[in-house]
């Protein structure tokens, strides 16, 4: 493939899972807890997508308007049931508690759903333009992505709600003393980062087959993503999603289809080295 | 005519198993500006804490407009109309300074006057207008002063509460902001504020407190502190 191809792909690809970042990075600056369980939130919505095509036919695209609700709720069950408990535990707690979560829903998955491979095969057109060959799936996940970092970033800015996530994020002691309730910023965060991670399911069903215990590369993506952009960071993150997406592809180009994967640990450890905190982390930390 | 809007009675508090705060009683009047007067490390931000209800008092009772508030969480308090600027300020530095004051009214009761509250903040502090698009952390110490107490203004609060406000300013920024705090007093709002620049908060004070090692040790007027040869030689520094 040419190399504006692969940057093109990587682009793509790497808003979406940037995206998928955001998600992380929400949840992080928030409450401070590292969810593990974020790539397996990834896979329920990729199976709710399969079977909602399977059994009633509904495009994978449609399906978000099913999985994105689905995932906030989710995610608000699982903040008032579990994650609540650890949220001012010593960080190995909720790092313990968030890795149980994501071994429950996978050994759920696998036990409902047996190991097997699942995917669908719906296509959209593919896009030329510039002499570049863009897969209209992949396309269709960009423009999934740039419409939910767009909506995400209206309502961080825009709403009351939302800037009281960032300012929760930011120093969440004066948060309190604005008469902000720390416990339902905190169950707004991880519904709306459940919701991200399950429509970005739906998402992936278009680009790839799912099985039950795939969430963990999703985690560790989004994971080294989010550390690459700068813990808390939504714009670091999208970045940093970008960085990842093309370095990767444009790799494959030129190392064995075997070293790729490691390619953004390298990039990671490279990152951290010149700048600790990130691309976009804050600065002197 | 004397009516108590905040009515500490008693209050004990721990940091862990250390006891902090022994016994603090004190009274704020409505409309009346209190200063809680004490040298590093007396208990003057544990107590402001624990009165808005960031921190939990061991035993004691704090009650605002005659409402029992021991054990309601911060954010409600500040709901209720009583806010805390606090100590260092605490602005969200990355967010813009108008970002900052619509944080201050986030509950339900100062949305309802936020269009008033901004415009009389901006009028208080004409260069948070000019700034207003500039992020928190930019401004000067003493503009950010200004944002924390117009943030504070925000919440509409009947009664506020600042921690040391004139630290690290110069001292021509300290008059201004006590200025403000008296302009603020004679429009109504009741204040209680903990200072260690002691002269300045007694010349705009009504009433004043004394905190030593966690215990209220002297309690008056401005005229009764100056007054006193022991706490003159001990305290104030006059
Ligand atoms: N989080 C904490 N944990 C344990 N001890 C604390 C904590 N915060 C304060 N202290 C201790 O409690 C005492 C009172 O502290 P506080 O901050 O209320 O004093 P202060 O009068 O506000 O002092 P300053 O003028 O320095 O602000 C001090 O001895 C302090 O060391
Ligand atoms: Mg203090």
């Amino acid at each position: 493939m040419l190399l504006a191809e692969l940057v093109v792909l990587g682009l793509a690809y790497g808003l979406l899972f940037g995206v998928l970042a955001l998600g992380l990075t929400l949840i992080w600056g928030v409450m401070k807890v590292v969810n593990i369980a974020h790539g397996d939130f990834v896979i329920v919505g990729a199976y709710s997508s399969y079977w909602l095509f399977v059994l009633a036919g509904v495009h994978p695209i449609l399906s978000i308007l099913f999985t994105a609700p689905f995932g906030f709720g989710l995610g608000i069950i699982v903040y008032l049931g579990l994650v609540r408990r650890v949220v001012h535990a010593p960080e190995l707690m909720s790092l313990f508690l968030t890795f149980g979560i994501s071994t429950l829903i996978s050994s759920l998955l696998l036990y409902i759903y047996s190991p097997n491979q699942r995917a669908i095969s719906v296509t959209f057109p593919s896009i030329n333009g510039l002499g570049v060959v863009l897969p209209g799936n992949v396309a269709i996940a960009a423009a999934y992505a740039v419409v939910v970092a767009t909506l995400l970033r209206i309502f961080l800015t825009k709403t009351y709600w939302g800037k009281a996530i960032r300012a929760v994020t930011e120093d969440s002691s004066s948060a309190l003393l604005m008469g902000i309730n720390p416990e339902a910023v905190s169950m707004l965060a991880f519904g709306i980062g459940v919701a991200i991670a399950s429509s970005v399911g739906s998402v992936v069903m278009l680009l790839q087959a799912v099985y039950p215990t795939g969430g963990s590369e999703f985690t560790l993506l989004a994971f080294v993503i989010v550390v690459l952009g700068g813990l808390g960071s939504p714009f670091g993150a999208l970045l940093g999603g970008i960085v990842i997406g093309v370095v990767d592809n444009v790799a494959s180009l030129y190392l064995p289809a075997a070293a790729t994967p490691a390619i953004g640990f390298i990039i990671l450890v490279i990152v951290l080295i010149v700048r600790p905190s990130g691309i976009m982390g804050a600065k002197g930390r | 005519m004397t009516e108590p809007l905040l009515e500490v009675s008693r209050l004990a508090v721990n940091y862990g198993a250390v006891p902090v705060l022994w016994d603090i009683s004190l009274t704020v009047n409505r409309g009346e500006l209190v200063v809680l007067l004490g040298s590093n490390g007396a208990g003057k931000t544990t107590s402001l804490r624990s009165v808005q209800g960031v921190l939990k008092p061991k035993s004691g009772k704090v009650a605002f407009n005659s409402k029992d508030i021991t054990a309601l969480a911060a954010n409600k308090v500040t709901a209720i109309g009583l806010s805390l600027v606090p100590e260092g300020r605490g602005l969200f530095a990355t967010m813009t300074v108008e970002e900052n004051l619509q944080l201050g009214a986030f509950s339900k009761r100062a949305r309802k006057r936020f269009g008033e509250n901004l415009s009389s903040v901006y009028e208080l502090f004409p260069i948070l207008k000019e700034r207003k698009g500039q992020r928190a952390g930019s401004l000067s110490g003493g503009e950010q002063q200004m944002l924390a107490i117009g943030r504070g203004l925000m919440s509409d609060p009947e009664m506020l509460m600042l921690d040391e406000p004139s630290l690290g300013l110069a001292p021509i920024v300290v008059s201004k902001v006590f200025k403000v705090l008296e302009g603020l007093k004679d429009r109504g709002l009741t204040i209680l504020l903990v200072e260690q620049n002691v002269e300045v908060s007694l010349a705009i004070a009504d009433r004043g407190y004394l905190l030593e090692n966690g215990k209220i040790a002297f309690e008056g007027t401005p005229d009764q502190f100056r007054a006193n040869e022991s706490l003159r030689e001990a305290y104030l520094g006059l």
